[in-house]
């Protein structure tokens, strides 16, 4: 009788414990570990820029027909697209620099964070060279097997155009 | 004795089979097909009203479905509002110097990622008519995040960039 009244108790405690957890907020903790996490993979791209290394960049990102890229002069396009224009620009220039500032993630579930960033970079081709000269970006990522992935991609511009300056 | 703590145990394990089961359906990539269809058809109801609300220069109505939540994030063109109050009175002041105001979806893609998160992206016309008697159109990309909130969805992310021929 005893063990009988004890597992009715686990029971009801499990019972619990799942309705629980799947309307619990994160606690903090939980939301600071996240944040971690993908502040981690925001590094990752970074540096994948920076060093116009694609495979790195690319890690960073699941991109799978249900990948959608905003490019900074307003058009909605899918992973081919990106795949084309990033490897153009890394494989044709000699160095980058870019600079991430005001970068804001909120953990909106487990699962899911945005991640809000404004940056400013420029690409040193051999004969010009192209900067952005602050693009307001917006990320959505998911966790997969596989870590931290972005699964949504939307730069703006904030001039009018970005600067395209001809060397010599 | 044996039968009871046997039964038991069963009893937990189906428990906690449809705690994670629950867990899961309720997990990006998890919904079922129907479910996907009545999010995406929530969404773009939800953004269809936006829309009216800004064609009848109705501040309160555009924004209404906008979250209260101070995770709130908006920007326009690249630039970041501070708040849901400067959107507001961002609205406000196009609104009062605007004529007409017609705006159309081009087309929307919604992936629901959970049964209280989707993403939209998409494209829409839009034609204003000022006061002054001039005019401005174009089209602007725009991306959503939406959390259901209370029941209802609200936008907790958005952002716009109007087409240039770059």
């Amino acid at each position: 009788m005893k063990t009988t009244s004890l597992f009715f108790a686990i029971s009801l405690f499990v019972c619990f414990s799942c309705i629980n957890n799947n309307n619990a907020p994160l606690s903090q903790q939980e939301k600071e570990k996240i944040t971690s996490e993908v502040n981690a993979v925001m590094n990752s791209m970074k540096e994948g820029m920076k060093n116009l290394d694609s495979e790195a960049f690319e890690a960073t990102f699941l991109l799978d027909n249900e990948f959608k890229y905003v490019r900074i002069n307003g058009k909605v396009s899918d992973a081919n697209a990106f795949l084309k224009e990033e490897r153009n620009e890394f494989n044709n220039a000699n160095k980058a620099d870019f600079t991430f500032v005001s970068t804001d993630i909120r953990v909106i579930r487990p699962d899911f964070a945005i991640v809000t960033l404004i940056y400013h970079g420029t690409f040193y081709f051999q004969n010009s060279t192209v900067s952005f000269p602050d693009c307001g970006v917006t990320l959505g990522l998911v966790k997969t097997a596989d870590g931290w992935k972005v699964i949504h991609l939307h730069e703006s511009v904030q001039r009018s155009k970005f600067v395209v300056t001809k060397l010599n | 004795m044996k039968l009871n703590t046997l039964l038991l145990g069963l009893f937990i394990v189906v428990i906690l089979q449809s705690c994670t089961n629950k867990a899961e359906q309720t997990s990006s990539n998890q919904l079922s097909e129907q479910m996907k269809n009545q999010i995406s058809s929530e969404i773009m109801e939800v953004s269809n009203q936006w829309i009216n609300g800004n064609k009848n220069l109705n501040a309160d109505k555009a924004i209404q479905f906008w979250s209260n939540s101070p995770d709130l994030r908006f920007a326009e063109n690249g630039q970041f509002f501070a708040n849901r109050d400067s959107i507001y009175a961002t609205l406000n002041n196009y609104y009062s110097i605007t004529n007409t105001l017609n705006v159309e979806w081009l087309n929307r893609k919604i992936s629901p990622l959970s049964n209280s998160t989707a993403l939209m992206s998409g494209e829409f016309h839009f034609s204003l008519n000022f006061k002054d008697g001039s005019s401005w159109q174009g089209t602007n990309a725009f991306t959503g995040v939406f959390i259901k909130e209370n029941g209802e969805w609200s936008l907790i992310q958005g952002q716009e960039t109007t087409r240039t021929n770059e």
